[in-house]
């Protein structure tokens, strides 16, 4: 049954059609005595929105908003001031710039073609690791998803599953600052929450990092977003929905039996019907476009 | 809303860091943002939208669209700000939300931000819709948002919203009812 055969299902059942449930919201057309009644309780929602701030505080936030405006403007960007933690990102990305352009300048004058191509093979540990990050920013070596998911799956072979899990939670979350709102999916979000969750779970038991249950688990999880991320990005929704789903598996008591046994499995929350959204219950975030209309 | 002439001016003099249109922004906005974090259990609203608006500011470069876009967006970061302060709530030990017997039977968190606005009946009613429930109405209601600006902002299908919120109302119909039918 599709979502819309639900949803007229539900319709039928409820006797309110859609337009009615907009007549309740909106307050336009009412004429019904019930849906009035329902309506004139939802208005008293409304006064929630209208929360007001004294003029002062407004006046300073707009004070600290405008400079943060600044702040973050790209020409401002590299030589900014470590004076505020909530201004980190900029200065970040000015760090980002001038540790590349040194990493830049070390490659073409020491000529090492090698060095490059044996950070491109770091995984995060190795002592090239920052070097390889450092070129990708500029372009030099492997990046992106692909690149992530290779590194994890290092991790993973050696033994290491917490920092597997950690790596692929860290590049979406990388993903996430790179994107800020303006694409980064709620699917994407929670498949963070869900690998931070998964990590955190497989860690607080002592045996599950030896667990081979646990190991097979993790292996399985990366060699399909391997496989996934050969056409796809971690920006796309039934991605991040899929890598929440084994995430979950992972870090639930089976310890990853559920995602072996039963692929697919997750949505604990979700509404019936609700084919699209996270669970209720966990992080959700930006859609797709937000921002860019 | 402040018409599409007058948006464009002050977007563009927000990106430049004029104090004076963020004084507008937080005028039209700050209201509901922080409106919409109380009715969702924001333990500090006030605070949650500051945060919602800084991270707006750092933004706010990014951002390219007209009035509705842009409202969307903010509240596309206020419910992103709310989820991780829930996250990080329910992560203290000293902070823990309340158990889940006692938020099924309202919520006490949204409870005790809202109390003093809404009636009991409505706090009751309202808390036992699911959370994504009470995220669809918070959003058109509170927020004062269009069907379609819900969608995006909750990240679901048009469709989905619909039969979010019509579930929703059907829930509240028959609470209702049935109080009526109690007295």
């Amino acid at each position: 049954m599709s979502e819309e055969d639900v949803y007229d299902d539900e319709m039928f059942r409820a006797e309110m059609t859609h337009r009615d449930v907009e007549r309740v919201l909106t307050g336009e057309e009412l004429e019904d005595a019930a849906l009035t009644r329902l309506h004139t309780v939802l208005t008293e929602l409304h006064p929630l929105g209208q929360t007001s701030s004294s003029d002062e505080q407004m006046a300073s936030l707009a004070a600290e908003a405008a400079a943060l405006t600044n702040d973050a403007r790209p020409e401002s960007r590299v030589g900014a001031v470590i004076d505020d933690p909530r201004r980190t990102r900029p200065l970040l990305v000015a760090l980002r710039e001038r540790l590349a352009v040194i990493a830049v300048a070390f490659f073409v004058v020491v000529g090492m073609t090698g060095v490059a191509i044996a950070a491109d093979a770091a995984v995060p540990g190795d002592p090239l690791y920052g070097l390889d990050r450092a070129l990708e920013v500029v372009g030099i070596g492997d990046g992106g998803t692909p690149e992530r998911i290779a590194e994890a799956r290092v991790l993973a072979g050696s033994g290491k599953v917490v920092e597997a899990i950690d790596h692929i939670a860290a590049a979406l979350a990388a993903s996430s600052d790179r994107e800020q709102v303006g694409g980064f999916s709620p699917e994407a979000a929670n498949a963070t929450a869900a690998l931070r969750d998964a990590a955190a779970s497989v860690e607080s038991d002592s045996a599950a990092p030896e667990s081979q249950e646990v190991r097979v688990a993790v292996a399985s999880m990366l060699d399909e977003m391997a496989v996934i991320a050969d056409h796809t990005d971690f920006d796309d929704v039934e991605f991040g929905r899929r890598i929440a789903e084994m995430a979950r598996a992972i870090g639930s008591p089976a310890g990853g039996q559920d995602m072996v046994d039963r692929p697919g499995v997750g949505g604990q929350d979700n509404e019936p019907g609700d084919g699209a959204g996270p669970p209720s219950d966990v992080p959700g975030g930006p859609p797709d476009g937000a921002g860019r209309p | 809303m402040v018409g599409e002439e007058v948006f464009t001016s002050v977007l563009t003099a927000a990106k430049s860091g004029a104090d004076w249109a963020w004084s507008s922004i937080f005028n039209q906005l700050f209201g509901p943002v922080t409106g919409y974090l109380a009715s969702r259990g924001a333990v500090e609203p006030e605070d949650t939208a500051s945060e919602v608006f800084l991270k707006v500011a750092r933004s706010i470069q990014d951002f390219d669209g007209d009035e509705t876009s842009f409202r969307s967006w903010v509240f596309v970061i206020a419910h992103r700000t709310l989820i991780d302060e829930r996250r990080q709530r329910s992560r203290r030990p000293d902070q823990v939300a309340p158990p889940p017997d006692e938020a099924s039977e309202g919520g006490n968190v949204e409870e005790e931000a809202v109390e003093s606005l809404v009636t009991a009946e409505v706090l009751a009613a309202f808390g036992r819709l699911t959370e994504t429930q009470r995220d669809v109405l918070a959003l058109r209601m509170v927020a004062g948002l269009s069907l379609e600006q819900t969608a995006q902002v909750l990240g679901k299908r048009i469709g989905a919203v619909k039969a979010l919120q019509h579930r929703a109302l059907a829930s509240l119909k028959q609470e209702l009812d049935l109080s009526h039918v109690s007295r």
